[in-house]
Parts: C-alpha cells; sequence; structure tokens
C-alpha cells in the first residue's frame, strides 16, 4: 500500500515538475500542459534524420531515460522504501549519472546534425567539469556517515542536516546538479536561443518524448538525492516521512527553474572554469572541512 | 464542425474515436515556428506568452509554421524547407499571404489583428487526415536526386555512408539537413593517427581537425528575423562567418515609382517591416528638397519606432544569451508600449537589465569591431565604440540633440547605447508631443521641382541610411539607397573570427542587423 503511495507521489512529482518548468519559461500557469505535451510528442510523426547513426538514434533516448531511473532506484523515499538496499548506493549514483553523459552524446551525434553535435559536445565537456563537485560532495557526506549506504547518510543528519554541516558541499552538489540536468543557466547544450534545442534539436515524436520524461525523472533524482544527501531525508516533524522527502524533493526542484531565472546562460568557457578553477578546489576544501569536524 | 487540415498536414491514418478530442487536446498548445521571425509578429502585436502559445526554436518540435511577409523568393523557400521538416500533424498559417509558393496552400490566412485569436481559430480542427502525404517541394527534390547522384559517382567519402546507416531508413519529411555527415576518418584497417589526420586542415593552434560548415538562420530565435549565418567551424570555434548574401534579395528598389514622386514615401515605407516610418520619412526628407512647401519630420513617431525596434533586437539578444527571465519583462514592456504607449515597463526594465547579473560579463567579449572597420558603420554600434555619428545631430528638426557615446566597443557596449537611447527618445516624444502634432508631414505633396539631384539622411535605428534621389521631368529617373545594416552585416565575419560560437552568435545579434535592410 505504502509503495503504491510512494508511486502516485513520484508521479505526481513528475507532473508537477513539468508543470513548473513549463511556467519558468512561458510565465503561465497550464496544469493541463504535461497532458497536451504527452498527446502531441506521441502522435507526432517520428522523422529520422538523414544520414543518422541508426543504433545510436535508437539506443539514446533509452539509455538517457534508464539512466534517470537507475539513480531514483537508490535513493530512499522513505526510512525503510528504497527499491534497491545496496551497500555502496552513493558511488552508484554517481556511476548511474556518468551514464547520462554517454547518453547525451549519443543522442547528440546520432542525428548527424549540427546543431545536436555541438550540444553533444558541449554536454560531455559540462559534464565531466561538474562530475567533480558532485562526486566529492558525496564524499563528504559519505564522510560524516561513514557509509556509502544512503540509509545510514540520511541518519547521520539526525541532529544536524548537511546543508548546515557542509553548506559548501549542498551549494556545490545544488549547482553541479543544474549543469548535470542542463537546467538553467546551464542549458548550454540544449540552448534554444544559439543551437535551436541542441542535442534534442533533430528529435521527434516519441524519441523526443522519452528525452523529456527522461529529464524531468533526471531533475526529480537530483533532487531526491539533495533531499537525502544535505537536506535531511525523511526527518521532520508532524508529517511521515515519506512525506517530508517529497516535499524537501518538490522543493528543491522547483528551485531549480527559479534559480535558472536570474541571470542568463553561462558561456561555455566560464561553465569550465568555474568548475575546475573553483568548484573543484572548493570542493577539496569542504572534503577537509568535514575531516576536521570530524576529528574534532 | 470541425474543418480538416490540408493533405500535407494531417497525420496519416483513419480517423478514430476520440481523434477529435486528440487533436484538442494536442491543439490547446501551439507549438510555433515563426517564419520569418519572432519581432514581425510581436510587432504586429502578437503575444509569445499568450496561453496557447509556445514559440519553438526548431521546426522539428513545432507543429505551426506561422508566415508572414515581405518574403525573399530564397526565404520562401527556406520556409518551404522549414515546413517539410516539420512533424505530421502540422499546420501552416500566413497572415495576409494567400499565395506562398512553393509553399502548399494555408491551411489558415488571419489579419495582423487576428494573431492573438489563433488558438481558438484553430481549436475545432482536425489533425487526422485519411489522405496525408509527405511534402516533397520539387526544388528540394530535385536538390536530393543531385546529391545522390553525387554520391553514386563516388564524390562522398564511402565510410561515411557505412557508417550512417542506409539511405532508404528516412522517411518523406526528412530530406532536409543542411548538414554534412560526421567523418569518421578511418575505415576497418588499421591506420596511424598520422595517417589518418595527414590531409585534415589545420586549427588556429596547429592540430588536425576537420571542419564543419553550418547555417544558423533564416529563422532563427537568437538572431535577427531572415538573416542567416554560414559558419565554418573548428569544435566551437569559428573559423569563417558571414550572412548569405541572395537569400534576403527582393530587388526592392527596381519598382519604385517612377512617374510619381509622392508615391514614393509609401512606397519606401514597406522596405523594412520593422521601421516604415524611418523610410517614409527619408523618402519625404528627400522630396522636400524638391518640393516648395518644406515640411518637418514627425519625431515623434520617429522616436517611437526607434524604441520598439530597440527593443525588438534586446530580446534576440536576450533570448540568443538565454536570460528566460528578461526576455519575458523586455517583451511585455513591449507590448504594453505598444499598446498604449504605456512607458513605465520600459524605464523599470532597462534599468534592471543594466544591473543585470553576469549580463556585462556574458557579452563584453563578443561583437568586438576592429578599430579599423569602425568607419564602415553607423548607428549604436558605432556610438557605443566612441564615434559620435548620429545624424540627428545635424537635422535641425532635433536641434539641439547631443548623441550618446560610450568607449564600449562590444556587444555589451552596444546594449548599454540602446537603453540609454530608449530614454533619450522616451524624452524626445515627451518633448515633441508638449510641442503639438501641427508639424507633422503630409505625404501627398505637389509642386515637386522638374529636374532635381540631391540626397537625404535619416538616423534610423540601425544607423545612418542615405537616401540618392535623381528627379527630371517631374518623373523619378534613379534612385540610391544605402541602408546601415549593409555595413553592419559585412561586420559578420570581422567579430566573429576565432571566436567562441555562442560568443560568435551573441555578436551577431548583437549588432541589431535588420535582414529587411541588406537586398543582396
Amino acid at each position: 500500500m505504502m509503495w503504491i503511495l510512494i508511486l502516485v507521489l513520484f508521479f505526481f512529482s513528475i507532473y508537477a515538475i513539468s508543470v513548473v518548468e513549463h511556467w519558468s519559461v512561458y510565465r503561465r500557469w497550464d496544469f493541463l500542459h504535461p497532458f497536451s505535451a504527452f498527446a502531441f510528442s506521441f502522435t507526432q510523426e517520428d522523422i529520422k534524420p538523414r544520414m543518422h547513426d541508426k543504433t545510436f538514434l535508437q539506443t539514446a533516448p533509452i539509455l538517457f531515460i534508464v539512466a534517470a531511473v537507475l539513480s531514483v532506484g537508490v535513493l530512499p523515499f522513505a526510512k525503510d522504501f528504497i527499491l534497491v538496499r545496496i551497500g555502496t548506493a552513493a558511488l552508484f549514483i554517481n556511476a548511474a549519472l556518468a551514464y547520462i553523459m554517454v547518453s547525451m552524446v549519443l543522442a547528440g551525434w546520432a542525428p548527424n546534425g549540427l546543431y545536436s553535435m555541438i550540444g553533444g559536445w558541449r554536454f560531455l565537456g559540462q559534464l565531466i567539469a561538474y562530475s567533480m563537485p558532485i562526486v566529492m560532495a558525496i564524499t563528504s557526506t559519505v564522510m560524516r556517515a561513514e557509509s556509502m549506504n544512503m540509509t545510514e547518510i540520511v541518519e547521520s543528519q539526525y541532529d544536524l542536516w548537511n546543508i548546515i554541516y557542509q553548506p559548501l558541499g549542498f551549494i556545490l552538489f545544488y549547482l553541479a546538479s543544474l549543469a548535470l540536468a542542463f537546467l538553467p543557466p546551464f542549458d548550454i547544450p540544449n540552448s534554444t536561443g544559439e543551437l535551436s534545442g541542441g542535442i534534442f534539436s533533430e528529435y521527434t515524436g516519441k524519441r523526443l518524448l522519452v528525452f523529456r520524461i527522461g529529464r524531468l525523472i533526471l531533475i526529480f533524482s537530483l533532487a531526491l538525492a539533495t533531499a537525502n544527501l544535505f537536506l535531511g531525508g525523511w526527518y521532520g516533524p508532524y508529517l511521515p516521512g515519506f512525506v517530508w522527502i517529497f516535499l524537501k524533493t518538490g522543493a528543491v526542484a522547483i528551485s531549480y527553474f527559479f534559480a535558472g531565472r536570474l541571470m542568463p546562460r553561462l558561456r561555455h568557457d566560464h561553465t569550465l572554469e568555474w568548475s575546475w578553477k573553483y568548484g573543484t578546489p572548493l570542493a577539496l576544501t569542504n572534503i577537509l572541512w568535514v575531516g576536521i569536524l570530524l576529528l574534532l | 464542425m470541425t474543418k480538416t487540415l490540408q493533405k500535407f498536414g494531417g497525420v496519416s491514418g483513419k480517423r478514430f474515436f476520440g481523434t477529435n478530442i486528440l487533436s484538442k487536446l494536442i491543439l490547446r498548445e501551439l507549438n510555433i515556428f515563426p517564419v520569418p521571425g519572432e519581432n514581425l509578429f510581436i510587432i504586429k502585436g502578437f503575444n509569445i506568452y499568450q496561453k496557447g502559445i509556445k514559440m519553438v526554436a526548431s521546426p522539428r518540435h513545432a507543429n505551426l509554421l506561422l508566415i508572414a511577409g515581405p518574403l525573399s523568393p530564397q526565404l520562401r523557400k527556406a520556409a518551404a524547407i522549414s515546413y517539410s521538416q516539420m512533424p505530421r500533424p502540422r499546420i501552416l498559417v500566413t497572415v495576409d499571404l494567400q499565395e506562398v509558393e512553393p509553399l502548399p496552400r494555408p491551411d489558415l490566412v488571419i489579419s495582423p489583428g487576428e494573431l492573438n485569436q489563433l488558438p481558438s481559430k484553430l481549436k475545432n480542427r482536425n489533425l487526422w487526415a485519411r489522405d496525408s502525404e509527405a511534402y516533397r517541394p520539387s526544388f528540394l527534390v530535385e536538390e536530393f536526386e543531385d546529391d545522390e547522384e553525387k554520391d553514386e559517382h563516388g564524390e562522398h567519402n564511402m565510410n561515411e555512408h557505412e557508417d550512417h546507416g542506409d539511405h532508404s531508413s528516412r522517411d518523406g519529411n526528412d530530406d532536409n539537413e543542411e548538414n554534412g555527415g560526421h567523418d569518421q576518418g578511418g575505415g576497418d584497417d588499421f591506420m596511424s593517427m598520422i595517417m589518418m589526420t595527414k590531409d585534415m586542415p589545420r586549427a588556429a593552434d596547429g592540430l588536425p581537425m576537420d571542419m564543419n560548415e553550418g547555417r544558423f538562420g533564416p529563422f532563427h530565435l537568437g538572431l535577427p528575423d531572415g538573416l542567416r549565418i554560414k559558419m565554418m567551424l573548428d569544435g566551437d570555434t569559428v573559423k569563417m562567418a558571414n550572412f548569405e548574401k541572395g537569400l534576403l534579395s527582393r530587388h526592392f528598389l527596381d519598382n519604385f515609382p517612377k512617374d510619381d514622386p509622392s508615391e514614393l514615401p509609401g512606397f519606401l515605407g514597406n522596405l523594412d517591416p520593422l521601421q516604415p516610418m524611418a523610410y517614409k520619412q527619408l523618402a519625404t526628407k528627400a522630396l522636400r528638397n524638391t518640393s516648395n512647401c518644406p515640411v518637418n519630420a514627425n519625431i515623434s513617431a520617429l522616436e517611437k519606432e526607434r524604441i520598439i525596434y530597440h527593443l525588438l533586437q534586446i530580446q534576440t539578444l536576450l533570448q540568443n544569451v538565454g536570460d528566460q527571465e528578461m526576455h519575458f519583462r523586455i517583451h511585455k514592456s513591449l507590448r504594453d508600449f505598444l499598446q498604449d504607449d504605456s512607458a513605465e515597463g520600459i524605464k523599470k526594465n532597462t534599468e534592471k537589465l543594466k544591473k543585470r547579473f553576469y549580463l556585462k560579463n556574458r557579452l563584453r567579449s563578443c561583437g568586438k569591431i576592429p578599430e579599423m572597420f569602425l568607419h564602415h558603420v553607423s548607428g549604436p554600434v558605432a556610438r557605443a565604440a566612441g564615434k559620435k555619428l548620429d545624424h540627428r545631430m545635424e537635422d535641425p528638426d532635433y536641434a539641439p540633440f547631443e548623441a550618446i557615446t560610450l568607449s564600449e566597443n562590444n556587444a555589451w557596449g552596444y546594449l548599454l547605447v540602446r537603453l540609454e537611447e530608449i530614454s533619450q527618445s522616451l524624452d524626445l516624444i515627451k518633448k515633441f508631443s508638449e510641442k503639438g502634432s501641427s508639424e507633422l508631414i503630409t505625404e501627398k505633396r505637389t509642386g515637386y521641382r522638374e529636374d532635381y539631384t540631391g540626397s537625404a539622411k535619416i538616423e534610423t535605428a540601425t544607423g545612418t541610411a542615405c537616401l540618392d534621389l535623381n528627379i527630371r521631368n517631374g518623373r523619378i529617373q534613379k534612385i540610391k539607397l544605402k541602408t546601415p545594416s549593409v555595413a553592419l552585416a559585412a561586420m559578420i565575419p570581422k567579430i566573429s573570427m576565432q571566436q567562441e560560437l555562442s560568443d560568435a552568435l551573441a555578436g551577431i545579434a548583437s549588432l541589431g542587423i535588420s535582414a529587411w535592410e541588406i537586398d543582396k
């Protein structure tokens, strides 16, 4: 029964993220938008671009959505509600997210179009750069919990959430999540004003639909990871744990879209520079900070 | 009663129970690909943020192609390619254009006043059509036949074909890719890296690298409407960029009114749909010198047009650099101004834009025109670089007038000058409205000198435009028009060379080119 409830909340979250994303771009609330967008993509003709790469064109959307779902699989929805309980879950999240990169590069290459190919390259550079802050921020939460098990990472925050304990780690993880989900201002790979949609510019119909749903799941999974790693997971007063998880996840996901409205899109070189020159050293500093706190 | 789409637009297959409902659900939100671009529709009063409308950047993601003129024959062809790239179901709507050859007959023709009712006008369409077929205009079929012929003659690298699957997998609509294939640079046999890269062109850093040729535009949301840029890319770096000539050629001036000079202002006013007043007044000014009754320029109308043009260009630039929030705000301010001349939003948002986080950093490295070419350009671009070039300073109608200049020869500087000029224009409108409108121009005038040769200049939103006029026996013999966008477009290669692609595109967008002024 609980799992059915969680499943309903999961789908509702995906729906809500879609509505908020639509608002953030078009500045109007349209609660039927996810349904009309689904109907639009589902009925739209599937066009295969000229001289496309057959294998990659078919596999990239599937790989993308699978990678997004995989990372959700190891994250807790409540204390004892994890789809797959593994001891190295924290490491697994990072490994699953790496496949996002693979799928995006394949997706950019497959249609044999310039815009999508450039989008793919850009994403490759962006994800490699932001994988470092992500993995290091996760490492520092693992250090505190002295475990890679997600339940233990959440339990380590019983007294004090990681957002307070290691705020720098939270900021880095949050920003790197935006980059990983290519959300504004990190939307260089799929920018509309520059590359006419970039990676997705040549995709239509059901393939595009799979990408769009996959991206919503990816945003959800990153928000869920933030909630578990830094916002105390299921801990919270009065309400049941799973409600807290969904509330925190929803709040983080919604905040992504607001953050994107604060500035223009980052330049590609700034995106890489900020990560390698500042993000990665700061992530190392955060590890040092957590280490010192643990020794005290 | 539900109307069906034309044979090229509907989803092929039988209608089934529920297709009407499904069509309604899809048509709740129209995914519009605007041709030749957003600006032309915005100036006609279209609210791109209204309910039921979504502007998309790729024809692949659109279900409605919205077209307005004037379009050159080549732009019509480009529009036909975009239509053929759109997946079905697709709808073709034109604004006051009954014939859009080589495109098929439009599904709906509307007037500019009906633009905002577009969602309601289409909501009862059924998107399924039993006899639906792929759209393959003859010129495109010929092009592909030529391509295939070349392939057969082995002009392409055979590895490319093996690596990218067979041609039979493509369907009727997908034959319109402009981009070349990816060269894999190697076959099954082992080949060393040195051998593989032996004949490859060298990048600026000396590394052998395959170059990609790409086209941006002519219906690109982040570039001026109708402008197509051809680029040679070395990775993400621009090796060469230039605007495509011929695409914009309408031979507009070939049909100037020879017999009746008083028709010239109306004729020239059709040159640039984004700046009709400026060109109308330029012609009036040129004729003024020939007339016995001098007229004064309608400064309020000119300045209003300048504000609108600057805001449209700023909006395009913001679209290009991905500032969604400011794009929305500027669009709203522009709409308010178009509706009831309300300047409150403009004042507020131009100030906000000047302080926008990161925007200065983003734009400062883009669009820098080399010093030696600066004398070719005029308008906000020249003034941002410190050149005090503004014809309004010499125009007695404006006296006293001081041009705004800066020392920022880059996209940020161009933006700042436009923002300052918007405030200046608002002040000018206020000043000249107080003076009253008794000095407005009148188009129909008589008493032109029998023989006259001379010229007139006007400061448009893009720069100084100049019209040379030759009248003999009361008939116009020859006219020559020099428009500022031609010089601005000539700067595209100069500002793009060795720039990152995104910087080059932002630089081009920041020039504020009006493609209609380029009749080449």
